[in-house]
C-alpha cells in the first residue's frame, strides 16, 4: 500500500502526504513512525530510494525526506498486483456467488 | 489560542529517542502537522508510536542482541538478590530501617540501576534493549508472582481487592523502574537526532 501511496504522489512523496494517502484509502489514522518504519524496510530491500529537500522553518529547520519507488519496486509491485489478481480469480464468494 | 511549540516532553523525547535514518524527517513531520492545527494529544500519540515503531524495528533486526539484553538484565537482577537481603537485614538489625521497607527500596533501586547497565551495554539500541529486558521481567515476575499467588498465598490468605491491587502494582513497578533507568541512560547520552535539538522548536520565521 505504501508503494502504491508513493507511486500515486510521485515527485512530492514524503511523510505527510503518503500518510494522508493512505489515511485517505483505509479510512483510519497511519501513524507517521509506522510509515517511516515501512519505508526505512523497503528502502532497505531497493524497493524505494530517498532524497532529502530543503530544510525549512515551518519544520523547525527539519528537511524533508523525499520518496520515490526504483524500478525494481515498481516490479515488484507489477508482480503482486499479477498475484492478487490470479489469486481473486475463481473465488465464488468473492465474485458475489454462493 | 494553540502555541507555536509542540509539547516540550514530547518533543524533548522525539529528539532524544526516535531515531534511524529518517528520525530527522519524521520530526520535521510531525513538528509541520502540527504547526498545521493537529493538537498536542495527537503530537504526543504521534511521538509515542513512532518510539515504539523504532522500537520494534530495532529488536527485529538485532535478535540476539535482544536476547543477550534480556539475559543480561535477569542474571544482574536475580544475583542482587543476595547483597539487597543481605542489606536490608543489616539494616534492620542497626535499627535504621525495617527489613520490609529497605528490601523494597533497594530492590526499587537495582531493577532502575539494571536498566541503566543494560541501556549502557547497548549504545546503539539502548531503548529497545531496555523495553526488551522489562518485557522479560514482567513475564517472568508475571509467572513467579502468578505461581506463588495461586498455590501459597491464597492458601493462606483470602484474595481481596486490595490483596489483588497491591500484587499488580509490585509485578508493574519493577519493569516500570528499569524502563525508568534505562530512559535516564538513554536521556542522558542522548539519541541519534540530539544534536539538533534546539532546532527542533524554533519558530517559523
Amino acid at each position: 500500500m505504501i508503494m502504491l501511496a508513493l507511486i500515486r504522489l510521485g515527485q512530492d512523496a514524503y511523510g505527510v502526504p503518503v500518510s494522508k494517502t493512505l489515511e485517505e484509502s483505509m479510512g483510519r489514522e497511519v501513524p507517521l513512525g509506522s510509515v517511516y518504519a515501512a519505508l526505512e524496510r523497503l528502502e532497505e530491500k531497493g524497493f524505494v530510494s530517498s532524497r532529502i529537500g530543503e530544510p525549512t522553518p515551518e519544520r523547525g529547520g527539519r528537511a524533508k525526506r523525499y520518496f520515490r519507488a526504483t524500478a525494481r519496486g515498481l516490479r515488484e509491485v507489477r508482480m503482486a498486483r499479477g498475484t492478487l489478481i490470479k489469486l481473486w480469480q475463481g473465488i465464488p464468494a468473492l465474485e458475489g456467488g454462493t | 489560542m494553540k502555541s507555536d511549540r509542540p509539547p516540550v516532553l514530547a518533543t524533548r523525547l522525539l529528539e532524544r529517542l526516535v531515531s534511524g535514518p529518517h528520525g530527522d524527517a519524521l520530526a520535521g513531520d510531525l513538528i509541520e502537522q502540527y504547526r498545521q492545527g493537529r493538537s498536542g494529544a495527537w503530537f504526543c500519540r504521534q511521538v509515542l508510536l513512532a518510539i515504539l515503531a523504532g522500537v520494534g524495528k530495532e529488536v527485529r533486526d538485532h535478535k540476539l542482541l535482544a536476547v543477550r539484553a534480556a539475559a543480561v538484565g535477569l542474571a544482574f537482577y536475580l544475583l542482587s538478590a543476595f547483597p539487597i537481603i543481605w542489606l536490608a537485614q543489616w539494616l534492620a538489625n542497626e535499627g535504621l530501617l525495617r527489613f520490609f521497607w529497605s528490601s523494597i527500596w533497594l530492590t526499587y533501586t537495582a531493577c532502575a540501576v539494571s536498566g541503566w547497565i543494560v541501556a549502557r551495554l547497548h549504545p546503539a539500541h539502548q531503548l529497545a534493549m531496555v523495553c526488551v529486558y522489562a518485557t522479560s521481567l514482567l513475564l517472568f515476575e508475571w509467572v513467579r508472582w502468578g505461581a506463588g499467588f495461586f498455590f501459597i498465598t491464597r492458601a493462606t490468605h483470602p484474595i481481596t481487592p486490595q490483596l489483588l491491587a497491591i500484587s499488580v502494582l509490585v509485578l508493574f513497578t519493577r519493569p516500570l523502574l528499569v524502563l525508568l533507568g534505562g530512559l535516564a541512560s538513554a536521556l542522558a547520552r542522548g539519541g541519534a537526532s540530539a544534536t539538533q535539538g534546539p532546532e527542533l522548536i524554533s519558530r517559523p520565521s
